[in-house]
């Protein structure tokens, strides 16, 4: 199993044979574990790719997301006891108080795992003192929101309020998205960046992270 | 002075229709939700919908405050309330969350968490929703204090998300067939709700097609087609009442669509470049606009009024000469939306909305 046929199956979003695939690279091939992730995420990377171009759609993304998943399950042992493990960043993601969309916050998690980020996706309608609860209890640098309703978007701006008053504002970059969004509400409310879709997001919370 | 209904009908039928003559201004469309209309009344949610003389009440008074042309019944149209149809029909109210300033939802991907969930699905009697009940009797009594046609809505997909989830979209690509299975029984379960307002209310004189998987963010036309736009021809078999698409996404299929499928109307803000629209009516001058690029994330809610001005003006001169447009923000009025924003709006219409228009 070479690296070009990891990302291929990736590319191809081969659930079903991805497990055995990265086994057979890492137990059979002997293969390091973060070439092996390397190699996922360039299949990651044109997946993105081909959504931003209109070949792949968000059906195409949901299962690239749930391929990579599996693929990470699998490798995370290895990961976890490779000597050249190291610090990850970390990212606080949840859809606000009154808000129970989740798809594109869930995709956002799974991609973010991929690139190498450590997740905490505090799920849907959360509210922001259990935000700031997880900020402070995980050092995380990155909080990333999600808000599909026009009605929950001022949601943000209470997060926003919350981790100044609890003195972790400036210690973390506030990122969202969602339908209602732009950059100029996004920053109203007092948000750092916005992405339009997940891909950009991730675009942006790995230019924020220097990756 | 006081709302005169009947000139208010008659313009928006007619724009609709692509008729000018006796048309004295191009109409104004909002759409009003709870949350907006909780804000107005001062009251909850739950109070709105205590019976149908307070919601008929509630939403007479709130599209007349803001002058609109129209009033809607947002539980008639496809999307929490037919969610909601189903979660009642298969004992999953649980999944169902009321809220005391804005809509009802449900959690997405509770009610067809799995695949027996959608073998199992029972499709749900609308005449049995107490919901839906209150919904017709609203409907009713709009009609009998306004003399306003009610019309109603329908659209597949977005209850697809609503049943099914994030799971729908994994299902476009691993289990089609299992997703054309729910997609078929929400349709049944809309024809039910459609031959109930035929029964209880009356005719409809137009449907308010929400069509979310006509977005390129979704998913590709082809599967748009698939897992939507066949469901609307059919529909169109059955249903006499001319159809508009409604669609608040992003990146729409709004040409695509009217190109396969026959809509009066399109009705929605993106994309946000004026010069689309301007093409789109030349293009296909026998669809309406409503709308255009007037979004309710942008000068409504971080502008001023003279913003908001400048933009229905923009749309105006643009769009209306000729007829077939009608001013209409995308998409329901948010809770922290200025009102005087919003109150711009019907404003800039008398300024430069009346007929002939000019600066155009």
């Amino acid at each position: 199993m070479d690296y070009e046929q990891l990302t291929e199956l990736i590319v191809e979003l081969e659930l079903d044979d991805i497990a055995d695939a990265v086994k057979e690279a890492l137990e059979a091939d002997g293969k390091d574990p973060f070439d092996i992730l390397s190699a996922l995420t360039a299949g990651m990377d044109e997946v993105g790719h081909r959504y931003d171009e209109e070949i792949y759609y968000l059906a195409d993304l949901m299962l690239a997301a749930e391929t990579m998943k599996v693929a990470l399950e699998v490798l995370k042992p290895a990961l976890a006891s490779s000597e050249k493990v190291k610090d990850k960043v970390k990212v606080v993601i949840a859809t606000v108080k009154g808000d129970n969309h989740d798809i594109g916050k869930n995709l956002l998690g799974i991609l973010l795992m991929s690139e190498g980020f450590e997740v905490y996706d505090l799920g849907k309608d959360v509210d922001a003192e259990k935000i700031v609860s997880k900020v402070k209890e995980t050092g995380a640098s990155i909080v990333g929101l999600s808000s599909l309703l026009s009605m929950t978007v001022s949601q943000i701006e209470v997060v926003h309020e919350a981790l100044k008053n609890a003195g972790l504002r400036d210690k973390v970059n506030l990122i969202v998205g969602g339908a209602p969004l732009n950059m100029d509400l996004a920053k109203r409310f007092g948000a750092d960046d916005f992405a339009e879709d997940t891909i950009k997001g991730i675009t942006h919370i790995k230019n924020i992270a220097g990756i | 002075m006081p709302h005169d209904r009947t000139k208010s009908v008659i313009r928006f039928m007619k724009t609709l229709a692509g008729q000018v003559r006796g048309v004295d201004r191009v109409p104004f469309f909002a759409i009003i939700d709870e949350q907006f209309i909780s804000r107005i009344m001062g009251i909850t949610t739950r109070e709105i919908l205590s019976s149908p003389e307070t919601y008929a009440n509630c939403l007479i008074k709130t599209a007349d405050f803001i002058k609109a042309d129209t009033i809607q019944i947002p539980s008639a149209y496809a999307g929490p309330a037919e969610a909601y149809a189903f979660a009642e029909a298969n004992s999953k109210m649980d999944s169902i969350q009321w809220y005391d300033y804005k809509p009802l939802a449900i959690k997405q991907g509770e009610v067809c968490k799995t695949e027996e969930d959608i073998e199992k699905l029972e499709i749900p009697e609308h005449s049995k929703i107490d919901l839906w009940d209150t919904t017709y009797k609203t409907a009713n009594i709009i009609r009998e204090k306004t003399k306003f046609p009610q019309g109603m809505g329908l659209g597949i997909w977005s209850v697809v998300q609503e049943l099914r989830g994030i799971n729908a979209f994994k299902d476009i690509r691993k289990n089609p067939d299992l997703l054309l299975k729910l997609c078929e029984k929400i349709y049944k379960s809309q024809l039910d709700s459609y031959n109930n307002w035929i029964e209880k209310v009356g005719e409809s004189p137009i449907i308010m097609y929400t069509g979310y998987a006509f977005n390129k963010h979704m998913m590709s036309f082809k599967d748009a087609m698939k897992y939507e736009g066949q469901f609307i021809k059919r529909f169109q078999k059955e249903i006499k009442s001319p159809f508009f698409l409604h669609n608040c996404g992003t990146r729409p299929y709004f040409r695509e669509a009217c190109n396969e499928i026959d809509f009066i109307a399109v009705n929605g803000s993106h994309p946000l470049n004026i010069k689309y629209w301007i093409d789109f009516k030349k293009d296909f001058p026998k669809v309406t606009i409503m709308g255009a690029n007037i979004d309710v994330s942008r000068e409504l809610f971080t502008g001023t009024p003279q913003d908001v001005e400048e933009k229905v003006k923009e749309n105006i001169i643009n769009l209306a000469p000729g007829g077939r447009y009608i001013v209409s923000p995308i998409c329901c009025l948010p809770w922290g939306v200025p009102i005087p924003n919003v109150l711009a709006i019907p404003e800039a219409i008398e300024k430069y909305g009346h007929y002939p228009i000019k600066g155009a």
